[in-house]
């Protein structure tokens, strides 16, 4: 791949903290290619350690997911469910690919996996739902963190 | 990435003062002498040598040996995490090739800072992590050429991972 490219690629994962190339320009904001990127992981293997983790927390960074080769995207799904296990890749060990999803970037958009919160609907009676209301507007907390700190409490 | 790292020695160097100095009021034992040894790739990144000609890429993960008291250990965890960086617990795994050589990044009375030498830093990764580091070991047998190829063979790895065609 050219030069270009592939200082594109490396300089958006420095710019989001997860490579280290003092050489290469920083760049948050670009779009890019899956393909370019599995391309600069053939020359750069630490590419491809901190890809999972980039996909995870940047999903709208990359287009043609479709190109994500079916081993890789298992991997990025065990690693979004944040599961202890799962097949190395290409020589890079999945333990090494799901620590950098699970490390705090200095993007703080992003959330650690396993720190992401969970999306649930529940049907609570208009009692319930009354008393949780009164309760987190008394507090001055939302109801999803009453709810929270009730259930720690359990 | 030297200086980056010199920085992290000097803030480093004033913690373990203080500490010792914390130490003295209390009338505790007086903290030994720290010492780090890097490994790895941020290894190769000091070496003002080898970083000028081979251009590289690390993850975030520093690979150090520390020989120091836990709230040392702590201070140089602390001071690298300011820096985006973050130490990696595993650094005992890497191994450190025979009569390997080591160079001072750092010397005080309170603090000494090694890195393994390039040399021994590209051997250690092409025959533990041949498939990972093919890119950085061609570059590297291009600049220490013979003399790296006969410890890649003589340590069991595999010349020809890196130097076919592929």
């Amino acid at each position: 791949m050219t030069k270009q490219k592939f200082e594109r690629v490396v300089g958006f994962f420095v710019a989001k903290g997860l490579l280290v190339a003092p050489q290469i320009t920083p760049r948050p904001s670009v779009k890019l290619d899956v393909r370019d990127v599995l391309a600069a992981a053939d020359e750069e293997p630490r590419v491809m350690e901190v890809f999972p983790a980039a996909l995870i927390h940047f999903p709208r960074t990359f287009q043609h997911q479709e190109r994500l080769p079916e081993a890789l995207g298992e991997i990025v799904e065990r690693i979004r469910k944040n599961l202890p296990t799962g097949r190395d890749y290409k020589g890079i060990s999945y333990k090494k690919m799901r620590h950098w999803a699970t490390k705090e970037l200095r993007d703080r958009r992003t959330k650690p996996v396993g720190e992401k919160k969970v999306m649930r609907s529940y049907r609570l009676s208009p009692a319930a739902y009354e008393k949780l209301r009164a309760h987190s507007e008394k507090q001055g907390v939302t109801e999803t963190a009453l709810l929270e700190e009730l259930i720690r409490g359990i | 990435m030297r200086a980056l790292f010199l920085d992290v020695l000097r803030e480093l160097e004033a913690e373990v003062r203080a500490l010792r100095e914390e130490q003295d009021e209390a009338d505790r034992p007086e903290e030994s002498s720290a010492r780090i040894t890097l490994l790895g790739q941020f290894s190769l990144f000091v070496d003002e040598e080898f970083s000028r000609q081979v251009p590289l890429i690390a993850t975030a993960d520093v690979d150090a040996l520390i020989d120091a008291s836990w709230p040392v250990r702590s201070a140089f965890v602390r001071v690298l995490n300011k820096r985006g960086l973050e130490y990696d617990e595993l650094s005992s795994e890497v191994w450190i090739p025979p009569d390997s050589t080591f160079l001072v990044l750092w010397e005080s009375e309170v603090l000494r800072c090694e890195y393994l030498s390039p040399l021994y830093c590209l051997l250690s990764k092409a025959v533990k992590a041949p498939e990972k580091n093919r890119r950085l070991i061609l570059q590297g047998i291009q600049i220490f050429g013979d003399e790296l190829r006969k410890l890649i063979n003589h340590h069991g790895g595999d010349i020809l991972f890196f130097t076919s065609e592929r």
